[in-house]
């Protein structure tokens, strides 16, 4: 590892400690899950099995004395592998591409009506990380993305 | 003419012990060091009584021989390292093969300051 590699561990395990403590204490056990702590700004990422818990982990991380707020990116599955696509299906306007899951979050981008976008992550909140053919990657509500029919299904 | 000879005697005499004084890079960094500073990378946003506790489980032993013995207190590594002739880089192997660059700030006998390139981690050590 290098004698740096292995402080930088030592010193995330330690930075982790009072997160994992308020997990367990809470009854959920997420070795995945990792946190970073910035003005008081807890952002957790990382896999949870359903929605239920990655509620249950924020109550319990915001909980955590000098944590004033969570930014929950916990995801609920990784979809990269199963090349799901779906198409942005607003009435007529451009789709927002957010920095988080939630309208809370910064739009860092735009998808056009009728533009296919590959499902990368399904998150806590059934909010999407997706990728278009643009390059362009954040999050989406799938309120506005409708299924591509697979090739020979019947037209609607 | 012979006091000028004495006296060139012992200018190189004293030249040759400074720099025997001084050492060569290679032969300083061989000895045991604990850390006494760190900063930057995942350091920067650490508490501080976090960081001081890190500190104090910190240490590295480099061997004649190209090892090295890292040790933090909660986990350790061991490896083989190369220090550049000039004494400005170390570059060393840990025990699963890779390898971690770093910038030497200083190097004296009682001094040792290197920086990750990677991560901009810096660490300041002296004898332990």
């Amino acid at each position: 590892m290098g004698l740096f590699s292995t402080i930088a561990e030592a010193a995330q395990t330690q930075i982790q400690a009072p997160y994992t403590d308020a997990l367990n204490a809470a009854g959920i056990n997420l070795p995945d899950v990792k946190t970073s702590l910035e003005n008081g700004v807890l952002t957790v990422t990382g896999t949870v099995p359903d929605g239920e818990t990655a509620e249950k982990a924020v109550a319990a991380l915001k909980a955590t004395p000098g944590v004033t707020s969570v930014t929950n990116l916990l995801e609920v599955e990784d979809l990269t592998d199963k090349n799901i696509f779906m198409t942005v299906a607003t009435k007529s306007s451009n789709l927002n591409i957010r920095k988080g899951p939630g309208t809370e979050h910064e739009i860092v981008g735009k998808a056009e009506h009728g533009a296919k976008v590959q499902l990368i992550k399904k998150m806590f909140n059934g909010w999407y990380f997706i990728h278009d053919a643009d390059g362009q990657e954040g999050f989406c509500s799938t309120d506005y993305l409708a299924e591509i029919p697979a090739e020979g299904a019947p037209v609607q | 003419m012979k006091l000028k000879h004495i006296l060139s005697g012992i200018l190189l005499m004293s030249a040759m012990a400074f720099v025997s004084c001084k050492g060569k890079p290679k032969d300083m960094i061989v000895n045991k060091w604990k850390a006494t500073d760190i900063s930057g990378g995942d350091m920067g946003s650490m508490p501080d009584s976090l960081k001081k506790s890190m500190i104090s489980g910190i240490s590295i032993e480099f061997t004649k021989d190209g090892k090295y013995m890292a040790n933090t207190g909660s986990s350790s590594d061991n490896g083989t390292y190369t220090l550049a002739e000039d004494g400005k880089s170390l570059s060393m192997t840990g025990k699963n093969g890779t390898a971690e660059e770093s910038t030497v700030e200083e190097i004296t006998k009682s001094k040792l300051v290197i920086v990750d390139k990677a991560s901009s981690a810096r660490i300041v050590m002296e004898p332990k």
